[in-house]
């Protein structure tokens, strides 16, 4: 189990965070693909993403362990 | 910053500890300023805190609310962020931009929250020898900060509607209570 931390847009189909399952193969990009398939309303805003673990940005590729506190950063609209 | 910095290298006497201490604990708050605030910022404070011997110039960006956006009338912009990841975003672009021109100094803060028209979301300040380089400076810190910080702004309409924006500005107005 992992928590997923939500902002911004996304919010609009999300609350602010969620617990999700993952298994050892899960990484960032698999996790985004999966949230896709389950909430299309927020396909294209996932698509455009980012990921944040320990307040850095990480990989698409980095796997994703259980426990693990996960933000989901979409495009950034500051200024 | 260069000479605060030189001189809490310098070789001291024993005499001029407490000074040094004075020195470091200056240096050492200056280097954690933050960069996001909840509250209201000052452009001008930001100004005179950038004036510098060395600096022949000073640039100024203020990134204002406005009250119209796309045709439609602003009431205000609520700003969310990753507050974390977005100070450390910016400090990182603060350091770059300093490696890549000699600024006396340089700083960006952006508001969080409830932001009302014509005021300040964000402020940009660089000031070097020449304006050449602050000018430059400037425009690639603000620039580089609206793309890459986990900032975003919630536009709050005259018509009861409200839009998260994004950098494409495509996202779809939605209605709120």
């Amino acid at each position: 189990m992992i928590k997923i931390n939500f902002f911004a847009g996304l919010k609009r189909t999300f609350p602010k965070s969620i617990e999700w399952e993952v298994n050892e193969n899960t990484s960032v990009n698999s996790l985004i693909e999966e949230l896709k398939s389950n909430f299309p309303d927020a396909e294209e805003l996932l698509t455009r993403s980012r990921a944040a673990i320990n307040e850095e940005f990480v990989e698409m590729a980095t796997l994703l362990k259980d426990g693990t506190e996960v933000f989901i950063i979409p495009p950034s609209s500051g200024g | 910053m260069v000479q605060r910095f030189l001189l809490f290298h310098h070789r001291v006497e024993a005499d001029y500890s407490c000074i040094l201490l004075v020195v470091s604990l200056i240096y050492s708050i200056e280097e954690n300023e933050m960069h996001i605030t909840e509250e209201n910022i000052d452009v001008i404070e930001y100004y005179n805190k950038a004036k510098d011997p060395r600096s022949g110039a000073i640039v100024m960006f203020s990134g204002d609310v406005r009250d119209l956006n796309k045709g439609q009338e602003v009431l205000y912009i609520d700003y969310e962020a990753y507050i974390p990841l977005a100070e450390k975003t910016i400090a990182k672009i603060l350091a770059e931009a300093n490696e890549k021109w000699d600024l006396q100094a340089s700083e960006c803060v952006h508001r969080v929250g409830k932001v009302g028209i014509c005021k300040t979301a964000v402020v940009v300040i660089t000031s070097s020898a020449h304006r050449k380089e602050a000018y430059a400076a400037n425009r690639y810190i603000i620039d580089r900060v609206k793309q890459e910080a986990p900032i975003w702004k919630h536009e709050f309409f005259a018509d009861g509607t409200s839009e998260w924006g994004t950098n494409c500005d495509c996202a779809e107005p939605h209605h709120h209570d």
